[in-house]
């Protein structure tokens, strides 16, 4: 029997960056174009084993507008995890990304587990190479790497479409929760931050495409 | 990297909608409409303006020309599969699409399943079709074979259980826009839609960039809303470009609201049954007469119906509400600010009138009633779907194991999920209106009880933005709240506040920093 640990995970992220779709890959291995929006926010679960730890994500996703990030603090109140999504293709997605990260360092528990994930990489790459086309992308590899080295996050380029990286991003997340954390718990933990160092930072943008 | 790692598959809560629990308990919470509108307006910067074509005035009145030729195309047909004729009823039984052009069957309804229930309905309907005419001709309102009333019966009990029973989905559109006194408006707005469109036509904002984010994702399973491709040339749906000009001119007329996620929702299924002007209008009356606050930029809205809600739970379903409630003071109302975790799932009630919450049937069902009956339809819904859940919530509670946050997550889950699959529309709304201890709530106690929340929420704001001024942390937050709770509710008097002593002394120096 291993051990089994709910972790509360919250997607948050600028409209039509592929959150919902990361979570639909994810729960149900399922794409779908043209995914409709959001409203308020939708719950998920899945479960997840990594080595001997079993865990159950429950996934809080939310919605994308502006006018909805009056309603987020109540989704991040006690998360062990987010992921905060932005798309590649997309700039202004990249600064809305920024945002969030600072207002959950500030508002948010503070041993909280933060991926940054940089979805929809298959409108940047040649599906039969596999190799990057020139001009397809707005952010950066390096942008999206420096803005987690400096928040101390995970990192990650994603396609919600092609499976890419995305199992990859939850495990990352598993192994980062530490055990003890796994009920929610307002007293702050010895662990504080994430282990930089960590081996999954180095899947980012690879092109090692998973499909 | 090389633990190994694996993934189960989802994992649905099974409910069985058919357990009704009956109960009865009566009181009342009283209700008039408060509604100040909050004309906010947001600083806009355009990032990544799209490079769209601008066109000049005789191409875009050339391309509107078109533009509503082909909706009116689609529009006809959409009529012609929905009136209700057996041949046709029955035609849908062999296509893998209802009549609306939605997809019959998806991850919670099986084709099945819906074949099963349709056969009885479409019966319900021919049936119900013969009563309206009747009823129609009783009231000297003559209506032609293929066509649609444009007036209907004065309000009566009658008609209103006509109603409840369900409009004709080929009059829906016309009935809809009766009851809401939509007539009214277009007097009132002559040539203003006209204006609006011109207006708007090369416009490009923070609104035209989200509503083109939205419109492919609005209605996807239906083939209407798809675009069509023919000799290898994309052209985009009818409907489509119709809903991004309502929905463009929507936000140029209420620049408090502008663009709303949901609002493609509701503009998208009233442009099933209404023609473009009429279905703007609409549009208006919904945000602006029956979910007043809903869509604007602060939501505050969605937090005050959301209360009202909350409310009538703890009134009319008292075990639902034991198990939502996140208050350890029962006694007082501190969840009207706080609102308990189990609201998140129920804003696109609100925000999208049960568009993708319940099936389209379904959802058809209470927008005639919600027109006819104004608001507190929704509310009676609303507690109906709880009321249909409450034995399996209550079961869930048994299994309540040590981990607390297991019983919430199969909660949200089956609260989410289980609406999706209330096809019997008939079984809901019977439940709702005829044995329920809330089928006779007025929209005067939800009013009231809006007036109220509304109220206990501006307090609650002034209270936060104080602490903000003198740097109260989260624990004294908390207390001081608990304590205006309690002189609100007028459980304790003002000299009783001797009970923490610790308190008293802390806020007085409190209170010195604010003076």
């Amino acid at each position: 029997m291993s051990k089994q640990t709910s972790v509360k995970l919250v997607l948050l992220g600028e409209a039509a960056v592929g959150k919902s779709s990361l979570v639909l890959r994810f729960v149900s291995n399922d794409f779908q174009e043209n995914k409709e929006p959001t409203i308020g926010a939708a719950f998920l679960t899945q479960r997840c084993t990594i080595g001997t730890k079993t865990i159950k994500f429950e996934i809080w996703d939310t919605a994308g507008q502006e006018r909805f990030a009056n309603l987020a603090p109540l989704y991040y109140r006690n998360a062990q995890a987010a992921l905060v999504v932005y798309d590649v293709t997309k700039p202004a997605s990249f600064i809305k990304a920024r945002h969030w990260v600072k207002e959950l360092h500030e508002q948010a528990s503070k041993n909280i587990v933060i991926a940054l994930v940089g979805n929809k990489y298959d409108l940047v790459v040649d599906p039969e190479t596999g190799e990057e086309i020139e001009g397809r992308r707005s952010v950066s590899v390096e942008e999206g790497k420096a803005l987690a080295d400096e928040e101390g996050l995970l990192f990650f380029e994603t396609s919600a479409k092609s499976a890419f990286n995305v199992n990859e991003v939850f495990t990352a997340i598993g192994k980062q929760i530490p055990e003890e954390t796994s009920k929610p718990q307002d007293e702050p933990s010895s662990v504080g931050r994430i282990d930089l160092n960590a081996p999954v930072d180095e899947s980012g943008g690879a092109g090692n495409c998973a499909c | 990297m090389d633990t190994e790692v694996s993934f189960s598959t989802p994992n649905l809560v099974e409910e069985h909608s058919d357990a009704l629990a009956r109960h009865n308990s009566d009181g009342g919470y009283s209700l008039i409409d408060y509604y100040a509108e909050n004309r906010r307006e947001e600083p806009f910067t355009l990032v990544n303006p799209p490079h769209r074509k601008t066109l000049t005035r005789t191409e875009s009145i050339q391309s509107l020309k078109k533009s509503r030729t082909s909706l009116e195309r689609v529009q006809s047909k959409i009529g012609e599969s929905i009136h209700q004729e057996p041949n046709r009823l029955n035609a849908i039984l062999a296509s893998d699409r209802d009549r609306y052009g939605f997809r019959k069957s998806n991850h919670y309804v099986k084709i099945e399943d819906y074949d099963e229930w349709w056969t009885r309905y479409s019966q319900y309907l021919s049936r119900r079709k013969k009563k309206w005419e009747k009823l129609m001709a009783k009231n000297g309102l003559l209506v032609a074979k293929k066509g649609s009333p444009t007036r209907f019966p004065a309000r009566s009990e009658e008609l209103r259980r006509y109603v409840r029973k369900g409009i004709p989905a080929e009059w829906r559109g016309d009935a809809w826009f009766y009851f809401a006194k939509g007539y009214d408006k277009l007097k009132d707005n002559k040539g203003v839609y006209d204006k609006l469109v011109d207006e708007t036509m090369n416009l490009i904002n923070e609104n035209t960039e989200a509503i083109e984010k939205d419109l492919h994702r609005t209605f996807p399973e239906n083939v209407h809303f798809n675009d069509i491709t023919r000799n290898g040339v994309t052209e985009e749906s009818p409907l489509l470009q119709t809903l991004r000009r309502v929905l463009k001119c929507f936000s140029k007329y209420r620049p408090s609201i502008g663009y709303c996620q949901s609002l493609n929702f509701i503009a998208g299924l009233l442009l099933v049954f209404l023609d473009e002007e009429r279905a703007f209008w609409m549009l208006v009356i919904v945000t602006e007469r029956y979910l007043p606050g809903i869509h604007e930029f602060n939501l505050e809205g969605v937090n005050v119906h959301q209360g009202v809600l909350m409310l009538c739970l703890r009134q009319y379903l008292p075990n639902v509400w034991a198990l939502i409630n996140e208050s350890s003071h029962s006694n007082n109302n501190s969840f009207l600010y706080e609102l308990p975790t189990l609201s998140f799932c129920t804003t696109s009630w609100f925000m999208s009138i049960f568009v993708g919450v319940l099936p389209i049937e379904t959802t058809l069902r209470v927008w005639d009633c919600l027109f006819y009956e104004e608001s507190k339809a929704i509310f009676q819904v609303s507690l109906t779907i709880f009321k249909l859940l409450e034995p399996q919530m209550l079961d869930l509670s048994h299994k309540r194991s040590e981990d607390d946050g297991i019983l919430s997550a199969e909660l949200f889950q089956m609260i989410q999920n289980a609406p999706k699959r209330l096809l019997d529309a008939n079984a809901l709304m019977e439940e709702c209106f005829r044995f329920s201890s809330f089928s006779k709530l007025s929209q005067e106690e939800i009013l009231n009880c809006k007036k109220y929340v509304i109220e206990s929420r501006s307090r609650y704001n002034e209270l936060i933005k104080r602490r903000s001024a003198v740097g109260m942390d989260e624990q004294e937050r908390k207390e001081l709240m608990r304590t205006a709770v309690l002189l609100e509710n007028k459980q304790i008097g003002l000299k009783s506040m001797n009970w923490n002593g610790r308190l008293n002394s802390r806020m007085r120096r409190i209170q010195q920093r604010i003076r």
